[in-house]
């Protein structure tokens, strides 16, 4: 059994050497496992390619380049505390990898709506990409807007949630958030280039509407356009039956006991709080076990069908 | 009572069988789920990647253990201990002032920090590579803020940067760009309420000194910790000749009010006042807004100066619109005399 000191000792001479590489190595192919790959895998599974890539990821972006490792190991008190430390950030990476994507589909959904629809136009040439210039076909200025991005997200402000219709990132959000539908984008899209005295940038735009809707990035999104969409089939039984699992084996055992007990009183908070006793974990318990299901549902029936599909699995005897 | 993780169950398939796991798999479905999973995608493989960073670029933080600490720099906390649990990790904490000494003991203004900064709330401040001399970007937790003696600081890695320095300390004063903070939290699930998991135990000993001092003080008991809270100072300039309805010309005159913000609770404005009769230094409430928590807390506020070798403490009190609270008497200090002032709130939570 390795002690923390041998893990310590290994880091100061070579960073990741043999002995925590292993340590690693096995972390990710444990933990991942209890994220839908469906979801969370470039591949769609768990296989040795996924893993690898994960790992391989997960090192360079937290480990490394945040000095998260560092900080785990001078933190942590025994292996046991690296270990939880390591598992955690490794679920944290996976999930925000993951919704660095709806980012990415924000901007791959203005820049497909400004191309395509005549009420925008450009004002410079395509090649700039992000930095492309766009504004209001029917406004003839087509100097670049004056406007700072704090003024810009007073304008973005101006037009409020409920008005926008905004489908909101969070525990009971749909996956993927698209935060608004199309035709309140265009409404949004109008009602900024109409007021931003100027045109704009794609970048700016979604940087805006990043702030605007909270839409938090770890860094810089690179596009890859010949990534497929990952949308599952809702209709597949075997897809909704691996998001269930996932989410009972991400829970802990008292939460998976109070989620029970919230099925067996037919989705009533304040009953099962009587049957358990404890209102504040069961509300937490639930919630969370919802924010699971929402993050891998694309729409209300399929996160009905996860829903049915945790309550089953936890009613259930295992071995 | 806490599952085990993944990789323990990874070993468990892959080893001798461990009686505690085994008991605890018969009882918890979520595990037995994640057996079956780990059972199916048996053997573990060794996985191998290409193009890790090199040996001598992993960053190696230098602890070293000054006899004293100072404001901007950055410090592991000592583990906490109880009689009830094992001791828990350390934090690094920036230390936001320099330190001072109350009932013969040493305190600092402490905040924790992470490296999560895509959990940022608006209450996060975020600091980049350039701000500290480790380059490292954090997120610096505003809402953990509290009070620490100074033999909870272990050991000092760091310090900010000149850039560093400033970009806290106008954060401090409420003057910080708001793109230094993190989107706000929508909705009380919001998991990033809470500070990340590994360093909650930790957070919750830090604090818990400066309460019992309070309580020995016989101001308080059964304090659970204290959160501190730096006052901003607003100043507000008002067209007097249109306030007092005068025909002349408008003439401005300044307002000098101090607010702060209290996590899911809330926020407090009020003025400071000087009655020179008595040489009372008095706060006055004058707005109070409630939010998710409520504000029934028990708070004390500090003020600190130069004309004082050590801050002032308030009595407790609850706050309500209107109310005076007493800051001290007979310190000769007037309301230009502050340099600081701290809200401190006892964490019921």
């Amino acid at each position: 059994m390795r002690t923390l000191e041998d893990y310590r000792a290994e880091y100061q001479r070579v960073g990741v050497g043999p002995l925590l590489y292993e340590l690693l190595g096995r972390i990710v192919w444990s933990t991942a496992r209890t994220y839908p790959p469906s979801e969370y895998s470039a591949y769609g599974t768990w296989n040795r390619p996924a893993c690898e890539d994960v790992l391989h990821d997960w090192i360079s972006e937290r480990l490394w380049r945040r000095a998260d490792l560092q900080a785990m190991l001078s933190s942590a008190r025994n292996v046991g505390q690296l270990r939880a430390a390591l598992t955690t950030s490794l679920g944290q990476y996976l999930v925000n990898k993951r919704r660095r994507s709806i980012a990415s589909n924000l901007y791959k959904r203005v820049r497909s709506m400004l191309r395509d629809d005549p009420t925008f136009r450009a004002v410079t040439p395509a090649s700039l990409g992000p930095g492309q210039e766009w504004t209001l076909t029917e406004r003839a200025a087509t100097d670049p807007s004056p406007l700072a991005k704090r003024d810009l997200l007073r304008v973005a402000s101006e037009l409020g949630d409920d008005s926008l219709e905004v489908i909101r990132y969070g525990p009971f959000s749909q996956k993927l958030s698209p935060i608004l539908r199309d035709p309140k984008l265009r409404e949004f899209l109008v009602y900024l280039l109409g007021r931003a005295e100027g045109s704009l940038s794609l970048s700016a735009i979604v940087d805006v509407m990043r702030c605007r809707f909270s839409l938090s990035t770890e860094e810089q999104i690179e596009l890859d356009e010949t990534v497929p969409a990952a949308d599952p089939d809702p209709g597949d039984d075997a897809v909704v039956d691996a998001i269930a699992r996932s989410v009972v084996s991400r829970l802990e055992i008292d939460e998976s006991r109070l989620l029970a007990a919230y099925f067996a009183a037919q989705g009533s908070l304040g009953e099962a709080a009587k049957a358990c006793g404890t209102p504040l974990q069961l509300r937490k318990a639930v919630y969370r076990a919802f924010e699971m299901i929402c993050e891998c549902a694309d729409t209300v029936e399929e996160a009905g069908a996860i829903m049915r599909a945790t309550e089953s699995l936890l009613h259930e005897r295992g071995e | 009572m806490r599952c085990p993780l993944p990789i323990d169950w990874l070993e468990y398939l892959d080893g001798p069988l461990s009686e505690t796991l085994c008991s605890h798999l018969q009882e918890c479905r979520p595990c037995q789920l994640l057996v079956e999973e780990l059972r199916r995608a048996s053997p573990t493989q060794q996985l191998s990647v290409s193009g890790l960073p090199d040996a001598e670029s992993w960053p190696r933080w230098h602890e070293t253990k000054p006899l004293s600490s100072a404001f901007g720099e950055i410090w592991w906390s000592a583990e906490f201990r109880s009689p009830h649990s094992d001791p828990t990790g350390r934090v690094p904490l920036l230390i936001l002032s320099n330190p001072w000494c109350e009932k013969q003991r040493s305190w600092v203004e402490v905040v924790p920090l992470a490296t999560d900064v895509e959990n940022a709330t608006s209450l996060d401040l975020v600091l980049y590579r350039d701000d500290t001399d480790i380059r490292v970007p954090w997120r610096v937790l505003f809402r953990n803020q509290t009070i620490a003696e100074t033999n909870e600081l272990d050991t000092r890695i760091g310090e900010l940067t000149a850039t560093g320095r400033a970009i806290v300390q106008s954060a401090l004063d409420g003057r910080a760009s708001e793109e230094r903070f993190g989107p706000p939290i929508n909705e009380p699930e919001d998991s990033r309420i809470q500070p990340p998991q590994w360093m909650q135990k930790s957070i919750e000993f830090l604090g818990r000194g400066y309460a019992s001092m309070l309580e020995e003080d016989g101001t308080a008991q059964l304090l659970p910790r204290v959160v501190s809270l730096t006052m901003r100072r607003i100043v507000e300039l008002a067209d007097v000749a249109q306030n007092r309805r005068f025909a002349a010309a408008s003439t401005e005159e300044e307002f000098r009010s101090w607010e702060v913000e209290i996590p899911d609770r809330g926020r407090l404005r009020g003025r400071i006042e000087h009655r020179f009769r008595t040489d009372e230094l008095l706060f006055v409430i004058e707005e109070v807004a409630k939010e998710l928590l409520g504000l029934s807390a028990l708070m004390w506020i500090a003020v600190w100066s130069d004309r004082l070798s050590a801050p002032v403490t308030s009595p407790p009190f609850r706050p309500e619109m209107g109310e005076h609270v007493l800051l001290g008497d007979g310190y000769g200090i007037v309301p230009g005399d502050i340099s600081h002032l701290e809200l401190r709130v006892s964490d019921e939570s």
